[in-house]
């Protein structure tokens, strides 16, 4: 037989008994839905979690220490050779010294950082008051945490905005011997983080030593995929090194054993529909025993009665798994809706709690076809065995 | 010339395992049957002629003994080359018709060639001529629980011819039709036979059937008991234009006919054609199967096998209509 006719015969015994086809897919679709719901579940928790952690951008960064070791001061030298390695895009050197502060009142401390405007928002800072970004690369201007003004008394942002400060920075050379520089920073940015000290500003603004050395290296790289390359690269060189990704693939870890855990139930529920299909399909094999019987004697083959009654197992996998992921997605789709709906009327974050990638909607489908053929497989089998002479007999 | 029989059984014999009792379904059949022979198999329930005939259609294999088809041993096929053999080579009509519920008239008729991996266009044509052949054109897309016994018994006699075989066998055709459906079978068979030049084998317990074949074999407690070669039937030497075979065909029809007379009250009320009919119109029938026989003539083999070739390639498709054909169709696939 020819595989279209072998399928329009399947499909014809489908319709045949509709209840029951409808039944037994109804079994796969709770089956793979279950599946698509909870796996997406873990998909969007994942997404989440990770997405806390650190934004897009911080996943194509590479974060360079400072080294005990000799040679391997982070000065300009070491940013020329980091420049050097294929992949890296772009370098944002950090500046960090401890400074006091002080207005024409009141004194405290705090540590000063210069960095590149470009790359302020690489840091893991927000200016939750007052300007984001500075107005240019020398602008004497300061973004600083509600926990470096405490001790200046400017803790309410409208007061502080727009203040000047004059910020003595110290660089230590040795026990007794340092070199101290005065800067006078406007006030464009508060952060209300009220633990963390620091004041950011640009690093031509800071960078007022001879030969000063980095306290880090940000590497911004081309690609994600490229990130173990240029970080065995930079460790070469005697750097250590960080990044988000570290945190980002423990997270992945877990949820990767989250999300088995999850589809493992959804899988359970798939395995009864398998067995409904194997029930289904012993069931029509008892029915369709003489005309299985008919069939041989007018010159089926064995093989085609197999295939038939294959063809019929994955038909019912096909669109009960292409039901079931639509179902399962559509849930999960309806729940999002309804968390976004209370969050953004609660005044909150939007979010996704379910996230359905295409690749994992297509692989569910495709087990769905898988594990229903498997059933049908013995089934096929034995109608295809199924002696012609006793099947004619069999009403 | 030395003939080859079509079939050649030797010292067949078929033993059934029922719990402890042996049941002896066959003991050493012999027999020959040539082409162009109309043969029937006569015998009481249970004398083993259906299990000769299931054995020659290769739906089951004999306990002991050999069979030959055309010289060539069956038991040698595998159940590949059995149901090739099944599908090409022999066409099989049951009491019980078995036609697929599920499927309509048309596609009954042409699972034989979807089996043979022929197209769907093409097994379809087919299928509507014999449809055509069988006067049941009206009921294609009818499914057969909307057809009387006869009809559904011409329809499984179509769906028989679908592959164009060499041989027919009928087991019992008539036996769960009416005396007038029962004719109409019966007439079609026997014009397969005589003007197709068709191998037909008839298996049957009504006795009323022997004048029609060339020869009978007699079966008792499953052994052939007697041969009888019939006389009074025309043989395949006598039928040579088409228009004694149209003689021959009103003369076979009037037996029917008479035959008829004698017990026609079980007609059956489902017949939409033919149903309705009463004692009287007895005689209309017969330029009926005249009708018929023209018919037939166009899409069914006249003289010998290679015509059949021939005629039914430029009549119809060329790939569904000739058994080697088939075969050929479907080789590269297999």
């Amino acid at each position: 037989m020819k595989i279209i006719d072998i399928l329009r015969l399947s499909f014809g015994n489908l319709r045949r008994n509709m209840l029951r086809t409808v039944l037994t897919i109804s079994g796969v679709v709770v089956g793979i839905g279950a599946i698509v719901f909870l796996v997406s579940l873990g998909f969007g928790m994942q997404e989440l979690a990770v997405s806390k952690v650190a934004n897009l951008d911080a996943l194509t960064l590479l974060t360079v220490n400072t080294s005990q070791k000799e040679n391997t001061l982070l000065n300009s030298d070491a940013v020329t050779k980091f420049k050097g390695i294929e992949g890296v895009t772009d370098i944002s050197p950090i500046l960090s010294y401890p400074a006091s502060i002080s207005t024409a009142t009141d004194s405290g401390d705090t540590i000063a950082y210069g960095v590149n405007p470009k790359y302020l928002n690489l840091e893991d800072i927000t200016a939750d008051y007052g300007s984001k970004t500075f107005s240019s690369d020398t602008a004497n201007e300061t973004i600083i945490s509600i926990a470096s003004l405490k001790a200046l008394k400017l803790t309410d942002p409208a007061k502080a905005l727009g203040q000047e400060l004059s910020v003595k920075v110290v660089k230590i050379i040795s026990n007794d011997k340092k070199e101290e520089s005065t800067l006078k920073l406007k006030i464009i940015g508060i952060s209300k983080d009220d633990a963390t000290k620091f004041a950011y500003t640009p690093i031509k603004v800071l960078d007022k030593f001879q030969g000063s050395t980095y306290s880090k290296v940000k590497i911004k790289i081309e690609k994600r995929e490229s990130m173990m390359e240029i970080r065995k690269a930079v460790e070469s060189m005697g750097y250590p090194t960080n990044s988000v990704t570290d945190t980002v693939d423990q997270i992945n870890q877990v949820f990767t054993i989250v999300k088995f855990v999850l589809g493992g139930f959804g899988f359970i529920a798939l395995m009864v529909a398998a067995i409904g299909i194997f029930n289904t399909l012993t069931i029509a094999l008892l029915e369709r025993t003489h005309e299985i019987g008919v069939m041989k004697a007018i010159g089926g083959r064995n093989s085609d009665v197999a295939f038939v009654f294959t063809a019929e197992a994955s038909m019912i996998g096909l669109f009960g798994g292409l039901i079931g992921v639509s179902t399962g997605w559509l849930l999960g789709k309806g729940i999002n809706l309804m968390i976004n709906f209370v969050a953004v009327s609660l005044d909150g974050p939007a979010v996704s709690l379910f996230a359905t990638p295409l690749w994992f909607a297509g692989f569910v489908v495709g087990f769905a076809f898988f594990i229903s053929t498997v059933a049908g497989i013995l089934p096929a089998r034995r109608a295809a065995k199924l002696d012609p002479l006793e099947a004619l007999r069999y009403e | 010339m030395a003939k080859v029989p079509v079939f050649k059984a030797v010292n067949v014999s078929k033993t059934y395992q029922l719990g402890d009792v042996e049941v002896k379904a066959l003991q050493g059949v012999n027999l020959e049957i040539y082409s162009g022979e109309f043969i029937c198999i006569f015998g009481q329930s249970g004398c083993g002629k259906s299990t000769l005939l299931s054995i020659i259609a290769g739906l089951q294999k004999p306990s002991t003994g050999e069979v030959y088809v055309r010289g060539d041993k069956l038991s040698t096929l595998d159940n590949e080359g059995l149901a090739k053999y099944r599908r090409s080579k022999i066409g099989i009509v049951f009491q019980s018709f078995n036609l697929i519920p599920s499927m309509n008239i048309i596609e009954n008729i042409a699972l034989p060639l979807t089996f043979a991996r022929i197209s769907k266009s093409q097994r379809i044509a087919r299928a509507k001529s014999l449809l055509e052949t069988v006067g049941l054109a009206k009921y294609a897309d009818h499914t057969s629980s909307q057809l009387s016994g006869g009809q559904q018994q011409r329809v499984a006699i179509a769906r028989s011819l679908v592959t164009a075989p060499w041989i027919m066998l009928a087991d019992e055709p008539t036996g769960n039709l009416d005396s007038k459906s029962a004719n109409e079978v019966m007439r079609l068979l026997i014009s397969l036979n005589r003007k197709s030049k068709r191998t037909v084998i008839l298996i049957t317990h009504n006795p009323e059937y022997l004048d029609y074949a060339d020869r009978i074999f007699f079966m008792q407690d499953g052994k052939v008991v007697k041969t009888q070669v019939n006389s009074k039937v025309k043989t395949e030497e006598d039928v040579d234009s088409v228009e004694h075979i149209s003689d021959d065909l009103k003369e076979v029809a009037k037996e029917i006919g008479a035959v008829k007379a004698g017990n026609s009250n079980a007609d059956d009320g489902m017949k939409t054609k033919t149903g309705k009919k009463s004692k009287k119109k007895t005689e209309e029938e017969e330029p009926e199967t005249e009708e018929m026989i023209p018919e037939t003539n166009t899409t069914e083999p006249t003289d010998t096998e290679t015509t059949i070739t021939e005629t039914e390639t430029t009549t119809v498709e060329p790939a569904a209509n000739d058994a080697e054909a088939t075969t050929e169709t479907e080789e590269p696939k297999e």
